[in-house]
């Protein structure tokens, strides 16, 4: 008789034990090895426009304010005050010359020093230094106008983390002035890394209605578009030639005006940055993903839509109506593939059947599983887990 | 009550019962019969505001030609099964000659597929419109979400 834990008959590379998607412990462990020691990014820097502005999140689970400095330098800091723990900011974003915990009014500077301590001559018996006192900062440095923090001072410099994944985004995102013209979230009902999966993976885009039409490759011809694998789990997804989504046979023309720098019209750029982000490029918008893990089934998902900051009323429209009739709560594909991951971690939860098959091999195009295999594979080595038999822990520990 | 006076009652009804029936066929799913309520040239959107970005933003802005044509293929797309149902409460009305701009609260509840009921969107529209061969039409639908988290997303207009 068939039993869905038969073990598939592939390399132990090819397949992945489902229960990495649902394991309470696996998912905790996530948090203290992965989201706790690599780098996050958490917004873009013109979030951060100006002196004074910051923008409050979650990462790893840790709420952290980012902040521009009077220095013009971008800071990050966990968003909890040192006196009794409650958070300082409550905020998404917004502008101030200090920071005022709204529980007990203590002060903080951009810089994150103590400033001041209500009714401070209650402490002086106890001589409380408040510069021991300080907002806990956290590693921050930015590439191409994205933001990031780390959590460890063991974990290599940015520049080295992210190697060389970043170059075909460079241009796009790091030449000229961009704005987040969308903003949007969601909690969704499935594991953190099966979002990852969805954007990493293009198997899947014959769900979708308009990539049918827009993207010839998938009903079977080759693309110019190919997988590339980086260091790190970084994986990306473009053509070094012809650039070849056919947005007009979606009904989206009028992708040409407005396109970001080093684009060409009908391009498509794709970077999937371990362990938990997605910029996807077409030619004049940028959509950026970012995953905030809540629990084994539940996800905060942020997402972001860019362009040029300095382009006229026109493209200005032309640009939103291309980026919301993809993505967007109100676009064509985001709901399908959010539907998608939803409904397939409900029924994985079920451990009926416990594998998953990541076995396609053809060189590189875009639905090979390269890229997949490659992330769960460094997800693994950090993890201490074999993605195949995460229950087995390597006697090696935690890479 | 003078003949003007009841010129502007009617005309007050006339595009309430615009504003009802816009909302009945979207639970309907009657999605022809919706955009038939829509000028020749009007537009329809939705927006929100982002505390995250600090700035107005519309998640569809289409006009007719462009909501025909995703409306048609509404059916084809992986969506949510759940059924909607508005409950719109006209607010105010302010004409001007052959036109008028109405606001409504509305809030929109969604039953799953297993029968529970929720809340899915709550916020106001904020319309104008038009006098056209003596039906009101809309030359500008548009929906403005307090919600900003909608769970799921959506395929079909709100």
């Amino acid at each position: 008789m068939i039993s869905g834990h038969d073990l598939p008959d592939l390399p132990s590379t090819h397949y992945l034990d489902n229960r990495i998607f649902t394991d309470q412990a696996i998912f905790t462990q996530e948090l203290a090895e992965l989201f706790a020691k690599v780098w996050l990014f958490v917004c873009h820097e013109s979030e951060l426009a100006n002196e004074g502005d910051f923008r409050t999140t979650l990462a790893g689970g840790k709420p952290i304010v980012v902040v521009r400095g009077e220095d013009g330098d971008i800071r990050s800091f966990y968003n909890i005050c040192r006196h009794r723990a409650s958070p300082v900011v409550r905020e998404d974003s917004g502008n101030v010359s200090e920071f005022q915990c709204f529980y007990h009014l203590w002060t903080y500077g951009l810089d994150g020093a103590c400033t001041g301590i209500t009714k401070p001559e209650g402490y002086k018996s106890v001589k409380l230094d408040r510069g021991k006192l300080g907002l806990i900062p956290l590693r921050t440095e930015t590439m191409a106008g994205l933001v990031f923090i780390c959590m460890s001072e063991e974990t290599e410099p940015l520049e080295d983390y992210l190697g060389d994944i970043m170059q075909p985004m460079l241009e796009p995102l790091g030449s000229a002035p961009l704005q987040v013209f969308h903003f949007n979230k969601a909690d969704i009902a499935t594991n953190w890394k099966l979002w990852q999966d969805n954007n990493s993976e293009r198997y899947h885009s014959m769900l979708h209605v308009i990539n049918r039409k827009t993207q010839p490759w998938v009903k079977g011809k080759t693309s110019p578009m190919k997988l590339r694998i980086g260091n790190n789990g970084h994986s990306g997804y473009w053509s070094d030639g012809e650039a070849a989504v056919d947005y007009a046979a979606g009904g989206y023309a009028g992708v040409s005006s407005g396109i970001l720098p080093s684009m060409r019209e009908n391009e498509m750029r794709v970077i999937n940055l371990f362990p938990d982000v997605m910029i996807n490029i077409r030619s004049n918008v940028i959509r950026l993903d970012r995953m905030v893990p809540v629990a084994p089934g539940k996800t905060l998902i942020e997402w972001r839509g860019m362009g040029l900051a300095a382009v006229s009323d026109d493209v200005r429209r032309d640009r939103l109506r291309h980026h919301n009739m993809f993505w967007g709560p109100t676009g064509r594909n985001l709901g399908e593939d959010i539907i998608a991951v939803e409904a397939q971690w409900g029924t994985m939860s079920t451990d009926v059947v416990r594998y998953s098959i990541l076995a396609r091999e053809e060189d590189l195009n875009p639905t090979d599983d390269a890229n997949v295999r490659a992330y769960y594979q460094e997800w693994g080595r950090r993890m201490g887990r074999q993605p195949s038999a995460p229950l087995v822990v390597a006697e090696s520990g935690v890479g | 009550m003078s003949e003007s006076q009841i010129a502007e009652l009617l005309a007050k009804d006339a595009v309430f019962d615009l504003i009802r029936r816009t909302a009945a066929r979207l639970d309907e799913e009657a999605l022809d019969q919706w955009l038939e309520l829509f000028a020749a040239d009007s537009e329809y959107e939705i927006k929100t505001y982002g505390p995250e970005i600090n700035s107005d933003m519309s998640w569809w802005k289409s006009d007719r030609e462009e909501l025909a044509r995703i409306l048609a293929e509404v059916r084809d797309h992986v969506r949510d099964p759940g059924q909607r149902l508005h409950l719109v409460t006209p607010i105010s009305i302010e004409f001007s000659g052959d036109r008028a701009a109405a606001l409504s609260h509305f809030g929109i509840l969604r039953t799953t597929h297993d029968g529970k009921t929720g809340i899915y969107a709550a916020g106001r529209y904020e319309d104008s419109v038009i006098k056209e061969n003596g039906c009101w039409l809309y030359e500008c639908h548009r929906v403005v979400l307090d919600t900003r988290m909608l769970e799921p997303f959506t395929h079909l207009p709100l």
